[in-house]
């Protein structure tokens, strides 16, 4: 479903992305670790065709994301570290215009529905965005991808900010999105979240991904010494 | 998904409080001026009526009168005001309202209300032109920009392009949003600009003025558009808020503010025009000597003198079975108009060479295309100013030799200066009656405007389908 083959990205000298190959399918959690500056984000970026690739390719359910970027984010969904939307909007007018965006109209039981499993509170569905907090935010963030019905997932440091309950809330949402067929790729640095929800995990250092492991080989512990010795 | 995008921006401009206030008060603005303009226009058409009634009604009652007194005793006429004045006054303020006609002169016009008011109040008049020429734009590179910062710093801009919104459709979809709003204003001028002037169906009637607040209504229509996609495009384009803020302020101020008064004075420079002292004095020394200094008024007088006697077969003017001095005066007066057509021509000719280099600017600054082209569907601008003062001309013509053929050939012998004409006579001679320019002859005086003005739209819409519009780009 979501598939880079020896994607690359360089800023002149700069290899921000190196050779970068991956194979997430349908249903599985992937996880990229890495610190700041890892390749994480141009990584998501290539796949929403936020940025160009200098070599190789990125794939979205079959579709080369640089031949085709309309078509290949019909099958995605995102969800960017923050979820500013529009304060003047509530929850529900957020998740309407951007389903109304991506091609999709619900009805308001419908809407509120898809806010609702997301985990926002019934009583602030109507109220501005502008007074949620992070949290809240992020929420209506993954009603906005749940209800764009999407096979691939990509987010951005989703969970951090979060406090533990929303985070908690947050990693059963994506669980449950990826037992409904769902490919997701997660840039995080959170790595006992990680370890959580990930069906792989893979660390990143210097563009490069420099190891994959299935998320049950390790305990988090284990997973967190691991990352420090290959960052 | 242009409507989404469309709907979305009006309804984030109508809940943020400022641009809702920015909205309300430059419509709040745009209502008054358009209600003052109306209510001066009214002022002036009947103060204008009134004078031009006083006046004829001065000429039918002058009495029983010499020809020659009348000629001199003149009359006035007065420049009608267009109907769309009160949404562009134009010149009219600074050119002069009333023209004094008789024999042997030709005057300029007179009564620049301008002239009796500070250097301030010449500057600045609200009127609805204006506001729509200067504020609204203003608010709409505020409103464009707000848009594209707004999406851009908040991260929505990159929510909206995974949900697969296309970066053309956005520009598109927010061009049109911003476009529609300076719509729903200028669709509020026109209805009110429409009731105003059905208020008044001896002044609306014929089609001429609903098609000229339809012209208007579409220039301005067109211009904000230029302005939508201008602002949007940069607004895109540059990603430091305060850079692009900067830039579309800078355009507007040089666009609005500057370029056209350097034009206006470049214009001046490369087609100096005499004083008005220096133009009067060479008109009067052209008449005295002779056009280009060849043949002086006492020799002119000579030789017209033995024409006419060989022409009657008579040796003296006592002899003469008509008045000598009608047909005298009325060659001098040929003489005098042919030297005004030259004056007045070189005058008209540099005018015209002056509009038409301002004119040549609206390439590389449509605001001077709109407010020529405001001005000239006003029926407010030089073109009409030149048109008015020509059709006085003629009238006086046709009046002054009215009056010397009666002198000459009205019953009276030469030297006769008591010889008077029932004043009746005097009340059947046609009365001035200036018909404005139609909407045709003031857009095909302006054709080069309208050339830029689409050439702007064109190539606005032509950059918006350039490849350099992608999401990377504008994130």
């Amino acid at each position: 479903m979501i598939v880079a083959h020896n994607l690359s990205k360089s800023y002149g000298e700069h290899h921000a992305l190196n050779n970068l190959n991956l194979n997430i399918a349908p249903g599985e959690i992937f996880c990229l670790l890495g610190q700041n500056g890892a390749g994480k984000t141009t990584t998501i970026n290539c796949f929403l065709g936020f940025t160009v690739p200098s070599a190789g390719k990125a794939e979205i359910n079959g579709i080369d994301v640089a031949e085709d970027p309309q078509g290949s984010k019909r099958h995605l969904a995102y969800l960017p570290e923050v979820v500013m939307l529009y304060p003047k909007l509530s929850g529900l007018e957020n998740l309407d215009y951007f389903s109304r965006l991506a091609g999709f109209r619900y009805s308001k039981n419908q809407l509120q529905e898809f806010l609702l499993k997301a985990g926002l509170p019934g009583d602030s569905i109507n109220r501005y965005v502008g007074t949620y907090s992070k949290g809240m935010r992020q929420k209506v963030g993954i009603a906005i991808a749940t209800a764009k019905q999407a096979k691939a997932l990509f987010l951005d440091e989703p969970t951090s900010g979060l406090d533990p309950k929303a985070s908690n809330d947050f990693s059963l949402l994506l669980k449950t999105l990826a037992q409904e067929g769902v490919a997701i790729l997660m840039a995080t640095h959170d790595i006992f979240r990680a370890k959580d929800i990930a069906t792989r995990v893979g660390i990143m250092r210097e563009g490069q991904l420099v190891a994959t492991h299935a998320a049950t080989e390790f305990s988090a512990t284990e997973l967190e010494k691991i990352y420090l010795e290959t960052v | 998904m242009l409507t989404q995008i469309i709907q979305n921006e009006w309804r984030i401009a109508w809940r943020e409080r400022q641009l809702s206030v920015l909205w309300l008060i430059i419509g709040g603005l745009l209502l008054f001026a358009t209600f003052s303009g109306w209510e001066n226009f009214q002022r002036i058409h009947h103060e204008r009526e009134e004078a031009a009634q006083l006046m004829r009604q001065k000429w039918e009652n002058q009495g029983d009168q010499n020809p020659h007194s009348s000629a001199h005793y003149g009359t006035y006429v007065y420049k009608p005001v267009s109907i769309l004045h009160f949404l562009d006054p134009g010149i009219d303020k600074f050119a002069g309202v009333s023209l004094r006609l008789e024999g042997h002169v030709q005057h300029g016009l007179a009564f620049a209300a301008a002239s009796e008011q500070s250097s301030l109040s010449r500057f600045g008049d609200l009127h609805t032109g204006l506001i729509l020429q200067v504020l609204v734009p203003l608010l709409l590179i505020f409103v464009a920009f707000n848009s594209f910062q707004r999406e851009r710093s908040s991260g929505a801009l990159r929510l909206m392009f995974a949900q697969g919104i296309a970066p053309r459709s956005l520009l598109w979809g927010k061009i049109i949003a911003v476009w529609s709003m300076a719509l729903a204003l200028l669709l509020l001028v026109l209805l009110l600009s429409g009731v105003l002037a059905l208020s008044q169906p001896q002044l609306s009637q014929g089609t001429d003025v609903w098609l000229r607040l339809l012209g208007m209504t579409s220039l301005y229509a067109l211009y904000y558009f230029l302005i939508s996609a201008m602002a949007v495009q940069l607004a895109a384009a540059i990603r430091q808020p305060a850079l692009s803020l900067l830039s579309l302020l800078s355009i507007w101020v040089l666009s609005t503010v500057i370029l056209p008064k350097v034009v206006a004075a470049s214009a001046e420079q490369q087609k100096p025009l005499l004083g008005v002292m220096q133009f009067n004095e060479q008109m009067h020394e052209e008449r005295d000597k002779g056009l280009n200094g060849h043949d002086p008024e006492d020799e002119r007088s000579k030789r017209f003198e033995r024409k006419i006697l060989a022409k009657y077969g008579v040796d003296s003017l006592s002899k003469l079975p008509i008045n000598y001095d009608g047909l005298l005066m009325q060659e001098d007066e040929y003489y005098g108009n042919a030297v005004w057509d030259k004056h007045f021509g070189l005058l008209n000719r540099d005018l015209r060479q002056q509009a038409q280099y301002v004119a040549w600017s609206s390439f590389i600054n449509p605001f001077q295309a709109l407010r020529n082209l405001s001005l000239s569907l006003a029926n407010s601008d030089l073109y009409q100013h030149l048109h008015f003062q020509k059709a006085a001309e003629m009238y006086r013509r046709t009046l002054i030799r009215t009056l010397n053929e009666k002198m000459a050939y009205g019953g009276s012998k030469t030297g006769d200066w008591d010889w008077k004409v029932p004043e009746a006579w005097f009340s059947e001679l046609r009365d001035f009656d200036y018909q404005a320019p139609a909407i045709a002859r003031s857009l095909q005086q302006r054709s080069l405007e309208l050339v830029a003005i689409a050439a702007w739209a064109l190539l606005l819409i032509l950059l918006l389908w350039m490849p350099w519009w992608k999401a990377e780009r504008l994130l």
